[in-house]
């Protein structure tokens, strides 16, 4: 009712009940398992992968997977930071609502992303480090120049500053932008999507 | 019903409005951020940043239990990347400042350990459980305290607005349904309630305006009937005859002015309702019967105009005409008093038979004056040449004289017989009664008879008359012989001499008087006087009461006096008297008085 999803989410967080730090615990493990797992298979998993995304060589930071056309690894598209450096960089300078004055951020374009990925769908899962998970669609990424961030006034993210990539609209070119549904949409830490 | 439909459509519009506004209200301004206070929304978003600390921080504690009970790179990586969160939580979000403080000293005191977690003894990472442990209660407790004063907040928030905003979405709900039902009535009925309204009013129209035009054509006729009404009541009022109305059982509904006069009465009220038989003075029987009813239509149809007698209130009865009509379901009688025609009519005939009787008496006198003429001349010889004979005895003479008597007294009678017939000649000249009338009365008073006594007024008016002196002598003595004839013994005859000027009419036999100046001359008896029929027949030639009359005495009185421009007129009442006055008509004072010899009427 209050307009913010942010809120909405975090009551349902609350409200998860006991039996979720063991579902933490499963996927943690899993997902770092998983990771470590692919990124110690990667190069002999992308010398028999056919599709047109190479493979990572580097740690992965961004897991792309759903309805994607490319892949790099089994059913999905992962990007170590080679990668999306190589995508062309793009710069925000912007605000934020949990920082003191203005920051410049820098990283690829989501949109550009996922068109390395063959997405085709039109909402994003972005799912965080931090298990925080918001509904981005797709028609956000064609309107504004919503970048993947990786620097932070030329520093690289880590994980203590919000990174390794931080989802950052640019809020001061478009001042109707700054809602909580953007806000919400802001993910940072983040480390996959899902193509909806 | 327009106003009403005007009123239902003012609701109408009103009710979407309303609706409109609050659904703007419900929908449009509560969704916008501007609506809740920086205040509350930095509230959740501390609310919100205390709940991630305290999730994160129980990762945090999850993924070092793991790696106490499995150490493992991978739970170390773990343990690691999950207090970088952690850190990262604690780092952007100032938070509290009674905790940060303890917040951050954690994190600056195990971050150098963290990333060694190997060489942690088991006491260490006890400890590191504990702090975390502690990290986790002060952010729950923080938690908690945000909750709470957030849901005090929220609560004053929605104590100001959203209640007010919940009776208002209770209103609107309600005008919404109202409206709503109106509108579904209204589309219903909407056009059959104008066509309903348009029917009626036109209805209203029409009936109006005929009734407007019944009211004129009611007032115009009422008015009508009054102005007719008016004009009959006066030419009723105006018309010398009487107008009486009857119903069917011939009783009187209403009658005119003149028709009261005539019959009597004062007020028409005395007269409505009495019938017709009251006002005849010898009604036929059939309206003497029961069934009026039929007598007056027998009336109508029978005898519907003639002559009949009516008797007034009074009882005193008079000749009348009267026409009788048709009159609704009752009659209308038109009468009028006949009796002056009749009286007319009745002189009419006197005149007739008095000029009859004069050129019958006239012719006849003439004749016998022509006779008696001869008579007397013959006779007059005769007695002559008696003289001469003296030898004849007194016999013969006293013969002769008789004859001649006779003869005289036939010349006179003759004379006033032409008097009588007015075709005597007059010889009238201006008469001083002064100087007149004390020479005929020592004739009059030898006249009377013995014990009758002559009374004059004492001072004569110096009057002069222009009358024949000689007739006047003889109308003079013929009064006196007749008052003295009425009179008893002992009685008394006055000659009573005054002037008037007549002005107004005075009654005389056969008219009334000329205007004009006159000397009155009267002579009146006190004897029994004559009953009114004598007194009417009085001036009527050959009319006498006398056993040895002529009848020719007040008659050729009246003559004479008629003759001169004068009138007679008779007072008499039974027991009082009879008074005779004979009226002269007056000349110049101026005029030259002549003496005139006296005679002698046998």
């Amino acid at each position: 009712m209050l307009g913010s999803d942010g809120i909405q989410t975090a009551r349902r967080c609350r409200s998860s009940g006991l039996g979720r730090p063991i579902l933490i615990l499963w996927r943690g493990l899993l997902l770092w398992g998983l990771a470590l797992g692919l990124w110690g298979a990667g190069p002999g998993a992308a010398a028999e992968d056919t599709s047109s995304l190479p493979p990572a060589t580097g740690p992965v930071l961004l897991t792309v997977k759903g309805a994607i056309d490319h892949t790099n690894a089994p059913g999905v598209a992962q990007f170590d930071r080679a990668m999306l450096e190589a995508l062309p960089q793009v710069t925000v300078t912007t605000h934020t609502p949990w920082t003191e004055g203005p920051i410049r951020f820098e990283g690829p374009l989501l949109r550009d992303i996922l068109a390395q990925a063959g997405a085709r769908g039109q909402r994003l899962q972005a799912l965080a480090l931090n298990r925080y998970r918001a509904e981005i669609p797709v028609a956000d990424l064609q309107d504004y120049s919503v970048i993947a961030a990786l620097t932070r006034d030329g520093q690289p993210l880590t994980v203590r500053t919000q990174g390794p990539l931080w989802i950052v609209y640019p809020w001061d070119d478009h001042p109707g932008l700054d809602s909580g549904v953007t806000r919400g949409r802001a993910v940072w830490q983040l480390y996959e999507i899902t193509v909806q | 019903m327009r106003a009403s439909l005007q009123a239902m459509c003012w609701a109408l519009a009103l009710a979407v409005l309303g609706l409109m506004g609050g659904l703007f209200f419900l929908f449009a301004d509560l969704a916008d951020q501007g609506m809740i206070p920086r205040t509350h929304y930095d509230g959740m978003v501390d609310l919100w940043h205390a709940n991630r600390l305290e999730v994160e921080a129980l990762e945090v504690l999850v993924a070092l239990d793991s790696y106490r009970l499995n150490p493992t790179a991978s739970a170390a990586a773990e343990v690691g990347l999950r207090f970088d969160i952690l850190w990262s939580r604690i780092m952007l979000w100032p938070g509290h400042r009674e905790t940060n403080h303890d917040f951050k000293a954690f994190l600056s005191a195990w971050d150098p350990h963290i990333q060694q977690l190997d060489t942690l003894g088991p006491g260490k990472l006890i400890n590191l459980t504990e702090d975390l442990r502690r990290l986790i209660a002060a952010a729950t407790g923080l938690t908690s305290r945000m909750s709470q004063s957030l849901q005090n907040y929220t609560w004053s928030f929605e104590a100001r607005y959203a209640q007010r905003l919940d009776l208002g979405i209770w209103a609107l709900g309600g005008i919404a349904v109202g409206s709503g039902v109106l509108t579904v009535l209204s589309l219903v009925n909407l056009r059959s309630l104008w066509a309903l309204s348009r029917s009626l009013e036109g209805q209203v129209q029409q009936r109006t305006a005929a009734l407007r035009a019944e009211i004129a054509e009611r007032t115009r006729t009422q008015r009508d009937l009054a102005a007719e009404e008016n004009r009959l009541r006066m030419i009723l009022n105006a018309t010398g005859e009487g107008v009486c109305g009857l119903d069917e059982g011939g009783r009187c509904t209403f009658c005119n002015p003149a028709g009261l006069a005539l019959l009597g009465y004062n007020r028409e009220a005395d007269l409505l309702g009495q019938p017709l038989a009251m006002a005849l003075a010898a009604p036929p029987r059939f309206l003497q019967a029961p069934d009026l009813r039929r007598g007056l239509r027998h009336l109508l149809r029978w005898a519907p105009q003639g002559n009949t007698t009516l008797r007034r209130r009074d009882g005193q009865v008079f000749p009348a005409t009267y026409t009788l009509g048709y009159l609704g379901q009752g009659a209308v009688a038109v009468f009028a008093d006949d009796s002056e025609r009749q009286q007319r009519e009745a002189e009419r005939l006197q005149a007739q038979k008095l000029e009859t009787l004069g050129h019958l008496s006239g012719g006849v006198a003439h004749d016998f004056n022509n006779l008696l003429t001869v008579i007397l001349g013959n006779l007059q010889l005769l007695q002559e040449a008696l003289k001469a004979r003296s030898y004849l005895d007194g016999g013969e003479r006293a013969l002769v004289n008789e004859a001649l008597a006779a003869a005289d007294a036939g010349a006179n009678l003759t004379q006033r017989l032409l008097t009588f017939a007015r075709k005597r000649p007059l010889y009238p000249r201006p008469v001083a009664l002064q100087a007149f009338l004390p020479r005929v009365l020592p004739l009059a008073k030898r006249l009377l008879p013995k014990g009758v006594t002559l009374t004059v007024t004492e001072t004569l008016p110096a009057v002069t008359v222009r009358v024949d002196p000689q007739q006047l002598e003889n109308a003079l003595l013929n009064l006196a012989i007749n008052a003295g004839q009425a009179s008893v013994a002992g009685g008394t005859v006055e000659l009573i001499v005054q002037t008037l000027v007549n002005r107004s009419a005075i009654e005389v036999v056969g008219g009334t008087l000329a205007p004009g100046r006159y000397a009155a001359l009267s002579v009146a008896d006190r004897g029994e006087g004559m009953d009114p029929e004598t007194q009417r027949r009085a001036c009527e030639p050959f009319f006498t009461t006398k056993s040895q009359g002529t009848g020719l005495g007040l008659s050729t009185v009246h003559g004479f006096v008629v003759q001169s421009k004068g009138g007679l007129a008779l007072d008499s009442h039974r027991g009082r008297g009879t008074r005779v006055t004979l009226y002269l008509p007056l000349v110049a004072v101026a005029a030259t008085e002549e003496q005139i010899p006296g005679g002698v009427i046998p």
